[in-house]
């Protein structure tokens, strides 16, 4: 054999290995009750206490795996905690729930093929009802598709967590043809409890001002949530006069073994500030260290909520994670009223911690969901359907609508800045819809 | 070897001119590129220079440990890059269980040193056992065989990692000195060269200079190289060819040591996918500086380095760190089709 040719064969086995290395979902069937169980391979048993066999499934769709893993499996408990509350029941049908696994260990977050494959087995199964989920953006936008067009008609999901705005609504910091794009009958199927990033960016903005920094250099890990967030900011910084480099967010690799050179080059730009669109799960440790190493102590750094669990940015940075800022769509546990008091100090003697606060979304997911069953007749389009236009009176967030495009009217940011290795909260911010949107 | 002709005596059909001028073109762009950055700013030139070299320096170490084992065997270990993630593992947990990060200078010196020897002991027995287990029986067989005994040792070694240390990337207490060497003032700003950066270093350049000196001046070292040129014939002069083999992978693991600990140290965070797409570069690297020459493999970790350096920083027309990863791939694309031999040509131990 010809050496070249030998270099190529190399290059190209290795190449294929490369991409094969992401990782496949699997599919089996389980059984169980008077309902089909969703295979094993990506979810928990059936989890129903109540009487006789459950006519109906919720499933709810998270990274179980990974950084992530201590807040998605509170956020599990709490969707049961809710389901045991209300007796496992949904007005005059029974409920069973499975706690399904968007994630692969090797990827240590959600996988596109895990997604796909839970969509597909939610949309096939005709005992699932509703799917609380999913966790991150990206998962959310291959599970609306296939479940919007599920046998059945679109079967209902609602988000505790996603906050890409392309998902419900189009408009600044989203793409061509988006939302339209992930409900192909025409239908909608998809609402949230979490304020989108566009509030989230606006909030970033506002906090940069608040901060008086003059110059934000902008980073983005280059994925869905990341790159929209880092574009948002940019959009409402400019807005209010706070100057941003450079031109278009510039990207950290998460396999890179060092951000020195991209430290240098925010200190040559005289940059005051940074802020990290992107998750703590792409290496958001070592990128803390590598600015905080280059910056100094006097550059502030500014991430939204894809820096929580702020323990996780703790234990990835260490000491260079001080005093850093990190925004939080929704309101800190400790700070809710009424129906929310009520279900953090539930849940904290139920489980032996406060709850995080996405936690608390999940729950607050849980109910809109239960509730828009309750009102339905059973079928798949109408607890969709009764996902949209709904009154929340008193429920664990306080009181808000999800409109008529399944997002919430409910606008707070919540800012943290990690001091004594802990996120102590700093202030709420909401800012004005005319602001967000105009 | 019939191979060897073929591949020192290109055809001229394999180089011609046009894209030799191509060639020549791009690299007077890049030099131009550079000295208008470093007209522009000499000092943020400088610290990415520095910032560069070192991370060069550790990619070197690990493009050693492909060159070595290729020089030898023709055998691409793609697990080296996850033996040496390995080693930075153990490196974490020692760090973080003997408490280093508090101890005096003394007892700091003598923990890196301890950890040193451990780390290469740890590395070569993983490497050589990998020899023993996965590659030597596959000796006689097509090439393509051990290659992809290789690919899966690494996610083997991958997985192994993640159960050992979880899918968060495990951070590393820093516990280098921080003080400066020296410090540079260009046009205003003053850079500082950093004991952190000196040590990789002071470590680098004495094991290279080691290796070469025991690949061709010992005993062990001209058996490895009768090795290379030809097993058969080493055999019959009375040369224990599986012993040289083994002694091989045993030093290549012992250099992956070394990274390792450099690495952890340095760069303070490890995960188990860093040999994944460390050792890629550092292949890259020992490509790019011709596969089987040691000072070559080093010499093109350290481009690599400053390649990835100076994109990410610099701040005339540069392409940014969006691209860093492309431009790195790309030059061992361009490298394998037109100069297959690397930058120093055929210098490999069997050449002599």
């Amino acid at each position: 054999m010809r050496k070249g040719g030998f270099w190529f064969l190399v290059a190209f086995v290795f190449g294929v290995l490369a991409f094969a290395a992401a990782g496949c979902g699997g599919d089996d069937d389980g059984g169980g009750g008077g309902v089909t169980a969703l295979p094993s391979a990506s979810c928990g048993a059936i989890r129903y206490e109540g009487e006789g066999d459950p006519d109906y499934l919720i499933a709810s769709d998270l990274p179980l795996q990974g950084a992530n893993r201590a807040l998605t499996t509170e956020m599990a408990d709490a969707i049961e905690f809710i389901l045991k509350q209300r007796d496992w029941k949904a007005g005059d049908y029974k409920i069973g729930y499975q706690s399904c696994d968007d994630s692969t260990a090797q990827a240590g977050s959600w996988d596109s093929a895990k997604c796909s494959s839970n969509a597909r087995a939610y949309a096939n199964n005709e005992d699932v009802i509703g799917v609380i989920g999913t966790f991150n953006s990206g998962c959310a936008k291959l599970e609306i598709p296939v479940n919007n067009r599920a046998p059945d008609g679109p079967l209902a999901m609602i988000s505790p967590a996603n906050t890409y705005p392309g998902l419900t609504i189009g408009g600044p910091g989203t793409e061509q043809g988006e939302p339209d794009n992930y409900y192909p009958t025409g239908k909608r199927n998809y609402a949230r409890v979490v304020w989108n990033d566009q509030f989230q960016g606006a909030a970033g903005a506002q906090l940069a001002q608040d901060l008086k920094l003059k110059k934000v250099y902008v980073l983005t890990d280059k994925e869905t949530y990341g790159n929209g967030i880092a574009n948002l900011f940019v959009r409402y910084a400019k807005k209010l006069g706070v100057q941003t480099l450079p031109g278009t967010p510039q990207a950290w690799d998460k396999n890179a073994s060092s951000y020195e050179a991209i430290a240098s080059r925010i200190q040559a730009s005289g940059a005051d500030a940074v802020f990290l669109g992107g998750i703590v799960c792409n290496n958001g440790g070592k990128l803390i260290k590598d600015l905080r190493a280059g910056l100094g102590a006097n550059v502030t750094i500014v991430g939204p909520d894809g820096w929580t669990p702020i323990s996780a940015t703790v234990q990835g940075a260490g000491q260079a994670a001080e005093g850093m800022y990190i925004t939080q769509p929704g309101i800190p546990p400790d700070r809710l009223k009424g129906a929310g008091k009520k279900f953090v100090d539930d849940f904290t003697a139920e489980v032996g911690h406060a709850p995080d606060p996405y936690t608390n979304y999940a729950a607050q997911a849980a109910q809109i969901m239960l509730d828009s069953i309750a009102d339905s007749d059973g079928t798949r389009p109408k607890v969709a359907e009764g996902l949209f236009n709904r009154d929340v009176k008193d429920g664990i967030l306080g009181d808000f609508k999800i409109d008529e495009n399944g997002d919430t009217t409910l606008g707070t940011v919540a800012v943290f800045r990690i001091q004594g290795g802990k996120g102590v909260f700093n202030k709420l911010i909401t800012p004005e819809l005319s602001f967000v949107k105009g | 070897m019939s191979t060897e002709a073929s591949r020192i005596r290109l055809p001229a059909a394999y180089r011609p001119s046009p894209l030799a001028a191509i060639g020549s073109l791009l690299v007077l762009l890049v030099i131009v590129w550079l000295a208008v950055n470093l007209v522009k700013e000499p000092a943020e030139f400088y610290r990415l220079f520095l910032i560069g070299f070192t991370n060069g320096a550790v990619y070197g170490l690990v493009a050693l440990g492909y060159s070595l084992v290729y020089g030898i065997l023709e055998l691409i270990n793609f697990a080296h890059g996850d033996v040496f993630m390995l080693g930075g593992m153990l490196v974490a947990t020692m760090v973080a269980s003997w408490g280093l990060a508090g101890a005096g200078d003394a007892g700091l010196w003598f923990g890196i040193l301890a950890m040193l020897l451990i780390a290469m002991a740890f590395c070569a027995t993983i490497n050589t056992t990998i020899e023993l287990v996965a590659y030597r029986r596959l000796r006689g067989a097509p090439r393509l065989a051990p290659l992809i005994t290789a690919i899966g040792m690494s996610f083997i070694l991958q997985n192994i990692g993640l159960v050992w240390k979880g899918a968060r990337p495990t951070s590393v207490d820093s516990i280098l000195p921080t003080g400066d060497v020296f410090t540079v003032t260009l046009s205003g700003t003053s850079v500082a060269y950093t004991w952190r950066q000196f040590i990789v270093l002071l470590v680098t350049a004495p094991t290279l200079l080691l290796l070469i000196w025991l690949v061709q001046q010992t005993r062990q070292g001209k058996a490895m190289r009768a090795t290379a040129q030809d097993q058969d014939a080493a055999a019959m002069m009375g040369i224990n060819v599986n012993r040289t083999i083994s002694f091989t992978f045993f030093i290549a693991g012992s250099l992956a040591g070394v990274a390792a600990l450099l690495f952890a140290l340095y760069t303070t965070t490890v995960h188990f996918t860093t040999g994944f797409r460390l050792g890629l570069i550092a292949f890259t690297a020992a490509v790019l500086g011709g596969i089987g020459n040691l000072p070559g493999a080093v010499l093109g970790a350290v481009l690599i380095g400053l390649i990835e350096s100076f994109n990410n920083g610099l701040g005339w027309s540069t392409p940014g760190s969006d691209w860093t990863t492309s431009i790195i791939f790309a030059i061992l694309i361009m490298i394998l089709v037109f100069r297959p031999e690397g930058l120093l040509g055929e210098r490999t131990p069997e050449g002599g």
